[in-house]
């Protein structure tokens, strides 16, 4: 089940890597120029590997080394740049990525529902954040008239319970 | 009326519809709320309030309310004009893209409104914003005799499967469809970012031709054809690919240029159309499919009329014309053939001589959806012509119809005439605007007052637009009428022999703008040009293509 | 900010202008507190201010903005053969007086003895 984590500082956890330095053990995050310039490296055993992309870098290139990535860190420039759904929605539906879709960036609490609906597993929130907005935000709209990547059954019409409503 | 007590031509909500509206005004009410206590700046704000229709205007908030597909119900109708009395200055503004304006708004009021509107299942949802708007669609959708699917159902499922859409919702720039059911181009289909025609083939199943990247504004382009013949079940499936190669590829750096029809330029058409086609390959289009269990349900929700007339519906009204010269008239431009024999469409001009294109007080309102209850099974259409139309009138009650809209002003017998301006708000309300637009309109329309000039004239629409967005969708009429500041003074600028219909055409500059007083002669001119120059019955479009500019430009500025 | 209203001549001067950020009404910057009860509805009201002195004046008056009292601050010029206060461009009469298609509205209708425009 896909959670928006809303913790302040979920990327923490997560190391991104200069791309001319050496790999620690441990989860860490690539740029996705040093992924496309030399592949996935093998990390049996050291830890997991994530890939960093910039908004107009192209998830598609992806395709070839999805399965040894366990996470896509997306990074918005700016809220109104809406190309990170678009980018979020092509690695879950074309390039059926079932690792975490993680969001940092400027995006507002607003949004939040649709980057969930869109595939997006958390986000990287401002360190003064007020949390209660952002779950309030969240958990507001009860119905949505499209698909999500949750595959909800659709009904009546286009209609279908949005996960806040389940979820409580 | 509908047996089921579902509103006729308008989709009825159900109660989990009416709790998504619900759900959306505490949202704005909290959006605004963190507006005013600081915790979102204006520059966040912006963005949310114009998804809820709110704009900043020059003299204060503007509200933009959807009229999907141009189609209310009275009940509808009148909440619209409880808005204008109770939040605004008891009047509203009827606009190019089927939505009505109220002009007077206050931010703190503005949650109210929307609740209030919300009781009759209307909304402000995606009306402005970067993001897909109100779809447009024909004002004699499932009643006009040309018509071959009624296109509103069509119209709703695009406006739902539009509505908070989560990927689509933050393009690089707005958003326009129009979708028509008619081979008669009454939508200008050609002239938005997705322009869909409804059509059956030969076995009578339900398909659409799609066009992309058309627009006005800065730049005006011509959609071009995608498809041919779309499967109904692959009609959103097809949108999303579209809209996902522009909202991934569309211009973000530059608001001029971010329009989708900007990157099937850059692209070129076969390019944008092959990355469109691609995508669609590659996505799960099960996921969008249109199973035809969702359009029957959706169209289930629809209302439709009985329409039962006397058998000799048709020869009261012939009788009726023949007694009257003045109604006679009337019927002969604002009237539409009807589907069926015994009714008939009919044209609510909104265009009194000397009067503001589109506007229309509280008590019209509520005096329109009397009428409509009376009249026309309780349905009004909004024309993207900024007039107003009954769907469904029998043609032995028309004259009585005629008589109660001449009492209320709202039946001059100039649809589409001259005196039918089409007319932006411009420097009198619209922040944006470079030179008012309303009040040259009513100087042209006083010059061609006498309603016998514009029989003579014929087909022949003016449109105005304030500023180089065209809202007035000036390149889309014969002539148009772009308003232009230089250093600081109203300069106006003509183009001739556009048109949004079928044989669709941008309209071509004349010459160097003019100022005001001039332009209204310069308007004079060019039809007495044309009066002087045609032969027979021509229009002033085919006299315009035939000849060519110069005949008229001479006209213009020769005597200059 | 609006550039169409960034032209300034010298020896001539400003008002400045803005929009309530809770009613949304032109308002204008008069004599008093630019937190508070400085900001007018009516151009008449507003203090002029020396074109040499009106970049300071709106760095001043910026902070309205900031504590969520007005939105938009612009300077506009004003005709200096005019007896009252008249902007020199149409943009700015048509905000100080109301819609010229509409008279019975916006603060023209006060001056002419309407109650129409009375903002609430
Ligand atoms: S065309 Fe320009 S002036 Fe007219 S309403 Fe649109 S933005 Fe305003």
């Amino acid at each position: 089940m896909l959670r928006l984590e809303l913790e302040p500082g979920a990327s923490a956890a997560w190391p991104e890597i200069a791309d001319d330095a050496p790999l620690p053990d441990g989860d860490c995050i690539l740029s996705f120029a040093r992924l496309r310039a030399g592949g996935v490296p093998d990390r049996s055993g050291s830890g997991r590997l994530g890939v960093s992309l910039r908004i107009d870098e192209p998830v598609e290139a992806l395709a070839g080394s999805i399965e040894r990535l366990a996470l896509v860190l997306l990074t918005v420039p700016a809220f109104r740049d809406g190309r990170v759904f678009t980018q979020a929605r092509t690695l879950r539906e074309r390039l059926d990525f079932a690792g975490e879709i993680r969001v940092a960036g400027p995006v507002l609490p607003d949004q939040a529902a649709f980057l969930e609906r869109c595939g997006v597993s958390s986000l990287v929130l401002p360190a003064n954040a007020d949390e209660a907005v952002w779950r309030r935000a969240n958990a507001r709209m009860h119905t949505a008239y499209q698909p999500s990547v949750r595959d909800e059954p659709a009904g009546p019409g286009l209609k279908r319970r949005s996960e806040a409503a389940s979820g409580g | 009326m509908s047996g089921h007590g579902l509103p006729v031509g308008t989709y009825g909500y159900d109660a989990t519809d009416r709790a998504f509206l619900a759900d959306r005004v505490d949202e704005f009410r909290d959006q605004v709320q963190r507006r005013l206590d600081g915790a979102l700046s204006e520059d966040e704000f912006k963005p949310l309030r114009l998804m809820n229709g709110l704009y900043l205007q020059l003299h204060a908030y503007m509200l933009r309310v959807a009229i999907p597909y141009g189609t209310l119900s009275a009940i509808q109708l009148r909440g619209l004009a409880a808005v204008a009395r109770r939040h605004d200055r008891g009047y509203a503004h009827f606009t190019t893209r089927q939505n009505i304006q109220f002009n007077w708004i206050r931010l703190e009021d503005a949650a109210d409104i929307l609740a209030e509107l919300a009781v009759v299942d209307m909304h402000a949802i995606q009306t402005s914003g970067n993001c897909i708007r109100n779809v447009t669609s024909d004002e004699f959708a499932g009643a006009a005799a040309d018509e071959l699917v009624d296109p509103r159902v069509y119209a709703e499922i695009l406006r739902q499967w539009s509505t908070l859409h989560p990927e689509f919702s933050f393009l690089p720039r707005k958003f326009k469809f129009a979708i028509s059911g008619s081979p008669q181009d009454r939508v200008a289909a050609r002239f938005h970012d997705i322009g869909i025609v409804a059509r059956r083939d030969d076995a009578g199943r339900i398909g659409f031709g799609v066009h992309a990247g058309g627009g006005l504004g800065r730049t005006p382009a011509i959609g071009i054809p995608m498809r041919e013949w779309l499967p109904e079940e692959e009609l959103l499936a097809y949108m999303e690919a579209i809209l996902r190669v522009y909202n991934a590829h569309g211009r973000r750096d530059n608001a001029y240029k971010s329009r989708i029809k900007i990157l099937v330029q850059a692209l070129g058409a076969e390019a944008f159309t092959r990355a469109v086609e691609d995508e669609f390959a590659a996505m799960p289009r099960h996921r969008f499919r249109l199973e035809p269990k969702t359009v029957a349900a959706i169209a289930a929700r629809f209302g439709t009329p009985a329409l039962e007339a006397p058998a000799d519906a048709a020869a009261v009204l012939a009788a009726d014309r023949a007694a009257d010269p003045a109604f006679d008239h009337w019927v002969s431009t604002n009237t539409h053939p009807h589907r069926d024999p015994g009714h008939i469409c009919v044209v609510l001009s909104l265009k009194p001589t000397g009067g503001i294109p589109g506007d229309a007080s509280a008590a019209q309102m509520d005096a329109v959806a009397d009428l409509a209850e009376r009249y026309s099974h309780a349905e009004i259409r909004v024309s993207h012509l900024q007039n107003l139309a009954f769907g469904h009138v029998r043609r032995d009650r028309l004259r009585s119809l005629w008589q109660e809209l001449a009492a209320l002003g709202l039946a001059s017998a100039n649809a589409g005439l001259i005196g039918d301006i089409v007319c932006c708000p411009g420097l009198d309300y619209c922040t944006l605007a470079n030179a008012r637009s309303i009040p040259i309109a009513q100087r042209i329309s006083d010059r061609f007052a006498d309603a016998e000039l514009q029989r003579r004239i014929g087909p022949l629409r003016i449109n105005i637009s304030g500023c180089i967005n065209a809202c007035g969708h000036h390149h889309a009429a014969g002539i148009g009428i772009l308003g232009v500041d230089k250093k600081g003074e109203e300069f106006f600028q003509l183009t001739l022999g556009g048109t949004a219909e079928s044989d669709v055409a941008i309209g071509q500059i004349l010459g160097p703008s003019l100022p005001e007083a001039e332009a209204v002669v310069a308007i004079e001119r060019l039809v007495e040009t044309y009066l002087s120059l045609r032969t027979g019955e021509e229009r002033f479009l085919d006299t315009y293509r035939r000849l060519g500019n110069r005949p008229f430009k001479e006209a213009v500025y020769a005597a200059a | 900010m609006d550039v169409r209203n960034s032209r300034r001549q010298d020896g001539r001067s400003s008002v400045i202008t803005a929009n309530s950020l809770r009613g949304g009404q032109v308002v204008w910057l008069g004599a008093g507190d630019p937190l508070g009860d400085g900001w007018r509805e009516r151009i008449e009201q507003a203090t002029p201010v020396p074109n040499d002195a009106i970049a300071k004046a709106l760095d001043r008056a910026a902070a309205a903005e900031a504590a969520r009292v007005v939105i938009g601050i612009y300077g506009v010029e004003l005709d200096p053969d005019s007896p009252t206060p008249m902007p020199v461009t149409e943009r700015e009469r048509i905000r100080a007086a109301g819609p010229s298609v509409r008279t019975d509205l916006g603060p023209q209708a006060c001056l002419a003895g309407g109650d129409q425009g009375a903002h609430r």
